[in-house]
C-alpha cells in the first residue's frame, strides 16, 4: 500500500504531479487537501479533516470573545431620562451593540461556508 | 550468482561484489543494489506504484496500481529490454529462447523475459550465472 500526498479541487484529485483518473473520493466532498491511498489495485482520495476542525474552533473561540464583550458591554448600558417616569432613551453605549450584531453574524456566514466545504 | 526474474524483474544474489564486477566486464551493465538483491539500474529506480497516464519508467503509466516493483511493472504490460537496458512494452518483446539442455537449459546470454519457447512465453526463470564460462544455467522457467 502506498500512501501520497494528495488534493481534490472540483471533485479531481491531484497527486504527484498529475490528476489521478477515476478516483473514489471518500468523505463529503468539496476542496481540500489529504492522502491518495493505493492498495494493490484499489485506490481513493482520503481527505484531511484536521484544517476544518481547526477553523471551526477558532470561529467559535471569537465568537466567545464577542460574547463576553457583549456581556461588558451590557454590564455597561446607561439610559438617560427625559423626566422622571418617562421612558428612557435607548442606552448610551448601543452602538456597540450594533457592532456586536454585524461581528456575530459575520461568524455565522464563516460557519455557513465552513458547513457547505465539509470534506 | 543466483538470479531471479519475475515477470521480467530482474535480480540478481552475488556471492561476492566480484560477481558484480565480472558480470559488467562481460555485458558492460551496470548492477546496482536494491533491497537485498542486485538489479539492473532501471529497475532500482522503480516506483512501487504507479498512476494512470502519468510517468512511470519514463513511459506512461496505463494503470493505478501498488505492490512489489515486479508486481507494478507487470501490471503495466511492461518488463526489462536488455536491448535498450530500458523498461518497455512486453508486446515489443520477441525472440525465441536460445538454449541446450542437459540438467538444465543453459543459455549464453542472460535471458529474455517475454521470449518463447516450445512450450509457451516464458515470464521469468529461476538460475544462475557461471561467471567462470559466462553462461546462464535455469534451473527452471516461468509462464503465462
Amino acid at each position: 500500500m502506498q500512501i501520497l500526498e494528495a488534493t481534490c479541487t472540483a471533485g479531481v484529485v491531484s497527486a504527484n504531479g498529475g490528476i489521478v483518473p477515476s478516483c473514489q473520493i471518500l468523505g463529503e466532498g468539496g476542496s481540500s487537501s489529504g492522502y491518495l491511498v493505493i492498495g494493490d489495485e484499489k485506490f481513493f482520495y482520503l481527505p484531511k479533516t484536521t484544517p476544518d476542525v481547526k477553523s471551526f474552533l477558532t470561529q467559535i473561540e471569537t465568537l466567545c470573545d464577542k460574547i463576553g464583550a457583549l456581556c461588558d458591554s451590557i454590564k455597561a448600558i446607561t439610559v438617560t431620562c427625559s423626566a422622571p417616569a418617562s421612558p428612557s432613551s435607548p442606552p448610551i453605549n448601543s452602538t456597540v451593540f450594533s457592532v456586536a450584531k454585524t461581528e456575530i453574524t459575520a461568524i455565522k456566514t464563516n460557519l455557513s461556508t465552513l458547513k457547505g466545504n465539509l470534506k | 550468482m543466483k538470479i531471479i526474474c519475475e515477470k521480467g524483474f530482474y535480480k540478481f544474489y552475488p556471492s561476492s561484489l566480484a560477481d558484480i564486477r565480472r558480470f559488467f566486464d562481460k555485458y558492460g551493465t551496470r548492477l546496482v543494489q536494491c533491497e537485498d538483491f542486485y538489479t539492473f539500474e532501471a529497475l532500482a529506480s522503480l516506483p512501487k506504484y504507479s498512476i494512470l497516464g502519468q510517468p512511470y519508467a519514463g513511459l506512461i503509466a496505463t494503470k493505478t496500481c501498488s505492490g512489489s516493483r515486479e508486481e507494478v511493472m507487470a501490471k503495466n504490460l511492461l518488463t526489462y529490454n536488455q536491448s535498450t537496458k530500458l523498461v518497455g512494452p512486453i508486446a515489443l518483446i520477441a525472440g525465441k529462447m536460445d538454449y541446450s539442455y542437459s540438467n538444465y537449459f543453459v543459455m549464453s546470454n542472460l535471458p529474455q523475459a517475454f521470449f518463447y519457447d516450445n512450450f509457451g512465453i516464458i515470464t521469468g526463470f529461476y538460475g544462475w550465472a557461471n561467471l567462470d564460462y559466462m553462461k546462464f544455467n535455469i534451473d527452471q522457467f516461468n509462464y503465462y
